[in-house]
């Protein structure tokens, strides 16, 4: 039961983690927490719902397409709303995003409506693999392998590209990024299109399991930013490993003490971490920019 | 148009103003008070 648990909870994590990667990426460069992610992620799976389901395309073309709107969405936010903002500071961001979030709600119900779909992928939830003591179905190892090439990919482009090095750098010091000749704004406004994608690969690997509706990411947006605050509001690797720490805790809690409980474990999670070790568990040290 | 649909032109109208205002007006009402006063204080200038 121990290694079922454990193997169910890391499909859940690897889905949290994207949501907590896509978060911290935002956070790290312009220091907005982006609620608005979770509808970001809902309305890009729901256009690649409607590829797939209306206009009757391939899984690989809506999939792209899907990336495509999604990358689109996050450079309208931060070039439409973001980047006008008088004066802005952080809570004023914040709380472009949020209202960008009930406008998107508002638009995804309007269009799609309240009912329940079913997103058609072409890998089954159904059909079981045997992993020794547990099982797994398809969806959920499809789930894990595409969130791990994912943060490979994240991580060469971190590393070796020059727009992932620009990024970097704007996220360490934005003036000095700027004396240097690199276009901040438009890092920023490719930083929340990456952002805004990786929301939406989570948001398309999460239908399947759950029901396509307008709710559809209000909770892993929740956990995933649980999972950010307790890997590390500032650290990648530590964004992506509390997200599969937040999922298994959260499967053993829901297995061995109570699962109708499970769902406040996330938030049990941010207030101990923010009393006892407020940075996360692995960012190196709190920095203030001023 | 049904009217079923209306919560939800409600939702997408009140994050626009919450955005306008953030964007256009941060201060909110504040803002327009400062301005007010300043107009007044500075009258024929």
């Amino acid at each position: 039961m121990l290694s079922q648990l454990i193997v169910s909870g890391l499909s859940f994590g690897s889905l949290y983690a994207l949501v907590a990667l896509a978060m911290v990426i935002i956070y790290k460069t312009s220091e907005v927490p982006n609620f608005g992610q979770g509808e970001m992620a809902m309305l890009s799976t729901f256009v690649a719902f409607t590829l797939l389901a209306t206009y009757e395309y391939s899984f690989i073309v809506s999939f792209v397409g899907a990336l495509l709107f999604a990358a689109a969405l996050g450079v309208f936010l931060e070039f439409t709303f973001l980047r006008r903002a008088k004066d802005p500071n952080i809570l004023s961001l914040i709380l472009i995003t949020l209202g960008f979030e009930m406008i998107l709600y508002g638009l995804a119900s309007w269009k799609w409506g309240a009912d329940q779909r079913d997103f058609p992928f072409p890998v089954s939830d159904f059909d079981l693999i045997n992993l020794g003591p547990a099982v797994m179905s398809y969806l959920n190892l499809a789930t894990i392998l595409i969130t791990l090439v994912l943060m490979l990919m994240l991580f060469l482009f971190f590393r070796y590209t020059k727009v992932g090095i620009a990024m970097k750098a704007t996220q360490q010091n934005a003036m000095a990024a700027r004396i240097n000749g690199i276009r901040t704004n438009r890092i920023l406004s490719i930083t929340w299109a990456l952002s805004s994608m990786i929301g939406a690969v989570a948001g398309m690997l999460l239908a399947p399991i759950a029901t396509l509706d307008p709710n559809l990411m209000l909770d892993p947006l929740l956990k995933g930013f649980a999972s950010a605050v307790l890997g590390g509001m500032t650290s990648l690797v530590g964004a992506a490993l509390g997200g599969y720490i937040l999922g298994i805790i959260e499967n053993l809690f829901g297995g061995y003490v109570s699962l109708e409980f499970k769902s406040i474990v996330a938030f049990g999670i941010i207030v101990l971490v923010l009393c006892f070790k407020p940075s996360g568990l692995f960012a190196r040290h709190y920095v203030r920019k001023v | 148009m049904n009217v079923a649909g209306i919560p939800n032109i409600a939702s997408i109208i009140l994050g626009l103003i919450i955005i306008l205002l953030v964007v256009f007006e941060p201060l909110g009402l504040y803002g327009f008070w400062i301005r007010t006063k300043i107009y007044w204080k500075t009258w024929p200038f």
